[in-house]
């Protein structure tokens, strides 16, 4: 090899051999996190998801959420919208109906497909709303990280004779907002035993005695919540705002008995941007009651 | 923007100038591709409604040389996206514009450009028309042979995001052909060529928490992240041997859930041929491997790296349903591929030569065990997990085993019969569910005379599980080797939904002149995943008019 051919290999090798050592950081092991704060107890994440009866994937889907729910259960309401297209359809062997149409108009509008799927907070990601089951943890642990704008706090007065129920909802604006804000509830049911596909039953498929947790039944406010429109000057960190849901709780959803000790009720606050459907549009906060205190 | 789109004109005037009047002595190529979409609501098979009507993606490359120096650029547009593409792409411009100077032992690159590092495992920039996917770079490129049997590579630049460019990239690359650097070696059967590469990106620091108990903490994130490898290509006479290992600094991203996990991967490939017969067998192992210029992108953009499917590209579309996405997290694979050219005359070549494909690949999880045993696997801020390198995972991500013959009968009729077993685990979609699969196809080519050929294809795919059973029928006709006419459904037969045991029917018609081809479409496309080298994106339904109009200059 002729001496410049020797100079410009050892050149490129310096080189490519600098470049390896200047261009990787390095954090040690006990360096990876670095303390920030309290944990933002205070942070209810929205967690939908979009199911159905003959999906044979969401049943394992349903545990994920379930599993999710028990580990922030302060933190994390979780919504099971009977709304899978082609999965939620009823016959002999699959009678009941847990289909509302709201949830079918959500599972249009922010075009979910694919079931199992979910949304958290309906933050839109990479482009879509959808989030897989996989990756449900890791989007709640992200929304969990945000400081919540407002907070909502419960009460509940129920009769048990009349069966009406009224929920105050108190928002407490936690830093200043001044913009237009939707706030709507819903009424999940828990505990509805019946036939679920599920894909690791061999060879059946079916799981006949399926426990149906968090079924949306009923929403208030209709598909994206009533607006509450920002005063002059907007409100101010630590103003409050109550809002008040009467409804009376029927016997039955769809045929199937409704049983006041299984059904809660979920208050949420969204932005104002359903219309449009940017990207700006997600549930800032949430909040679930039980029905019977 | 604004400024890019008149540099750009500029400089295709120029060249169109320079080409028309030869004042340089260069010459313009390049092609064109329109594609419309008219497409109509159609609830049963999910096919919304586009407000639109009318949706269209094009592109057009233009490319001047003369002699060492060569300039180029492509149009795009996206008004709007075709469904299923990406709405971030909405809009119009020209995302790619380049020069570059070849001249003896040196090449440069200035503006966007293509490129990849061996087997792509550390780097890969490249596009993708039908996966919507581009993530070439912005930059310079270098490639420089000091001496024969060398070839080193440098690059420094930008990736492409849609209509932007983001992030920061740079590497280098080096090729080793022993037989040409070693006196005496350069005759020798056995051909070895060494490699090795290394690529970091820079990412500038951003606040990603998580929460442990009741204490919120931001991940301590390293800002350059390296990926590095080396591989050899070693062949003798009809044997090929290839392998590459490469591994991955710490790179917590949004794919592996911000674990700090060094990632890793190995390829190994090994072939034989002879006249007649061909062999090859692959396998790989990706730990981690995800290597993106964004630490929170999750889509297909951005992705600095590739890494290399181990399964049969299926054409027919019905085979094509279960396609194997690759997970960049963790899977361990293998592919044998053997091709037998019986020849032609034999018993049982037949009067005119078989020929006999036989195709195997799996794909399963790695092994993954807790770092301890309060830490469950993939938790966020940490490790992540252990795993042993040469132990494979319990899950089955995907197998295909697939058997094709292909025998010319008379003199103007060619058949094809193929056989595949599919298990397909639909992690790629989000969820865990095996889809087991039985698809046997017939293809038939009818040579009615020199201008002329029919086609047909019958397909059958049959499972228990996902939407049931499936037929399928192609009929197409060529004539005068101009035109053509397609007919095709696809029928889910085996819907358990009674509802949705639909018809995806299709005509389209197509007229080829000189290099430009027109085609038009009309019919109902299923939802679907369509992937090329593992590398997917989701095909949504639609049902309405597709043209096409392509042309080469």
């Amino acid at each position: 090899m002729k001496l410049k051919n020797k100079v410009f290999s050892i050149l490129a090798v310096s080189i490519i051999a600098s470049f390896t050592f200047i261009s990787c950081d390095k954090v040690e092991e006990g360096d990876y996190l670095k303390p920030v704060g309290k944990k933002p107890s205070l942070r209810v994440v929205f967690l939908e998801d979009y199911t159905g009866h003959t999906c044979p994937n969401c049943a394992e889907a349903a545990e994920v959420a379930e599993a999710i729910e028990k580990l922030y259960p302060d933190n994390v309401v979780v919504i099971s919208v009977h709304a899978a297209k082609g999965f939620v359809n009823t016959s002999a062997a699959f009678p009941e109906d847990f289909t509302t149409p709201e949830g079918t108009f959500w599972n249009e509008q922010f075009k979910i497909s694919g079931y199992p799927a979910g949304m958290i907070n309906r933050v839109k990601r990479n482009n879509t709303y959808r989030v897989g089951a996989a990756n449900w943890l890791s989007a709640v642990n992200t929304e969990l990280g945000k400081e919540p704008e407002v907070l909502i706090t419960l009460t509940c007065n129920y009769n048990s004779v009349t069966k009406d129920v009224s929920i105050q909802a108190t928002v407490t604006f936690q830093k200043d907002v001044d913009k237009d804000l939707r706030i709507g509830g819903m009424l999940l049911q828990d505990s509805i035993v019946g036939p679920q596909k599920d894909s690791r039953i061999s060879p059946s498929q079916v799981n006949p005695n399926f426990v149906f947790m968090n079924v949306l039944r009923q929403t208030f406010g209709g598909n994206w919540g009533d607006r509450f429109v920002a005063k002059e000057g907007g409100y101010k960190k630590g103003e409050t705002k109550t809002y008040n849901f009467s409804f009376n709780l029927p016997e039955d959803y769809n045929n199937t008995a409704c049983i006041p000790e299984n059904c809660h009720f979920v208050v949420y606050v969204a932005t104002d941007e359903p219309a449009v459907m940017g990207d700006d549009y997600q549930i800032l906060q949430a909040a679930k009651i039980n029905i019977v205190q | 923007m604004k400024k890019i789109i008149l540099f750009g004109i500029s400089v295709l005037c120029f060249a169109v100038l320079a080409n028309a009047q030869g004042i340089l002595g260069g010459h313009v190529t390049g092609n064109i591709q329109i594609d419309g979409q008219f497409t109509q609501k159609d609830d049963k098979i999910g096919a919304p409604q586009v407000d639109e009507k009318l949706l269209s993606n094009a592109f057009a490359n233009i490319l001047y040389t003369n002699n060492a120096f060569t300039a180029g650029m492509r149009f795009e547009s996206y008004l709007d996206p075709m469904l299923g593409f990406d709405t971030e792409y909405k809009g119009f411009g020209i995302p790619i514009i380049f020069a570059s100077f070849k001249k003896d032992k040196y090449e440069f690159t200035a503006g966007s450009f293509y490129d990849q590092y061996g087997s792509g495992m550390v780097f890969r920039a490249y596009e993708d028309k039908n996966l919507g996917l581009d993530n070439a770079i912005r930059g310079f490129n270098a490639k420089f042979s000091p001496i024969d049997g060398i070839i080193l590579k440098g690059m420094i630049g930008q990736q492409r995001y849609y209509w932007e460019y983001q992030g920061l990239v740079r590497g280098v690359d080096g090729d080793f052909m022993l037989n040409s650097i070693i006196p005496g070696f350069q005759d020798k059967d056995l051909k070895v060529i060494l490699g090795g590469s290394f690529v970091s990106k820079y990412e500038e620091d951003q606040e990603i928490t998580t929460v442990v108990g009741d204490s919120v903490y931001a991940l301590n994130l390293p800002l350059n992240v390296g990926a590095g490898g080396a591989r050899m290509n070693i062949n003798y006479k009809g044997f090929g041997l290839q392998a590459e290992y490469v591994q991955k600094g710490q790179d917590p991203n949004a794919i592996n859930n911000f674990i700090y996990k060094k990632g890793e991967a190995l390829f190994l490939s090994a072939s034989y041929s002879q006249k007649g017969l061909g062999i090859n067998v692959q396998a790989k192992r990706i730990d981690n491997m995800s290597f993106k210029s964004k630490r929170s992108e999750t889509g297909s953009m951005l992705d600095i790296n590739y890494l290399p499917s181990l399964t049969k590209q299926h054409t027919y579309a019905l085979l094509a349903m279960y396609p194997y996405a690759t997970q960049p997290n963790g899977e361990m694979g293998l592919q044998a591929d053997v091709v037998w050219t019986i020849k032609k005359g034999s018993a049982v070549g037949g009067k005119y030569g078989t020929e006999i494909g036989v195709n195997y690949s799996r794909t399963q999880s790695i092994d993954k065990q807790q770092i301890d045993e309060n830490t469950p696997i993939g938790t966020m801020g940490t490790d992540g997990y252990k795993s042993d390198f040469f132990k494979v995972g319990k899950d089955l991500y995907y197998q295909d085993f697939n058997i094709s013959i292909t025998r010319r009968l008379t003199k103007d009729f060619k058949a094809v019969l193929t056989y595949a077993n599919i298990i397909y685990d639909s992690i790629s979609i989000g969820y865990h569910g095996k889809v087991y699969t039985n698809n046997l196809v017939f293809e038939g080519l009818y040579k009615i005379n020199s201008k002329n050929v029919l086609r047909g294809e019958l397909q059958w795919l049959q499972t228990k599980q996902d939407k049931g059973d499936w037929a399928a029928l192609v009929l197409e006709y060529t004539f005068k080797n101009q035109f053509f006419i397609n007919l095709s459904d696809q029928w889910n037969y085996g819907n358990p939904d009674s509802d949705m045991k639909l018809h995806y029917y299709n005509i389209a018609l197509g007229y080829n002149y000189g290099s430009s081809r027109i085609q038009l479409s009309y019919g109902r496309q299923k939802e679907g995943i369509l992937c090329v080298g593992g590398v997917c994106r989701a095909v949504p339904a639609s049902n309405g008019f597709m043209i096409s109009l392509t042309s080469t200059f």
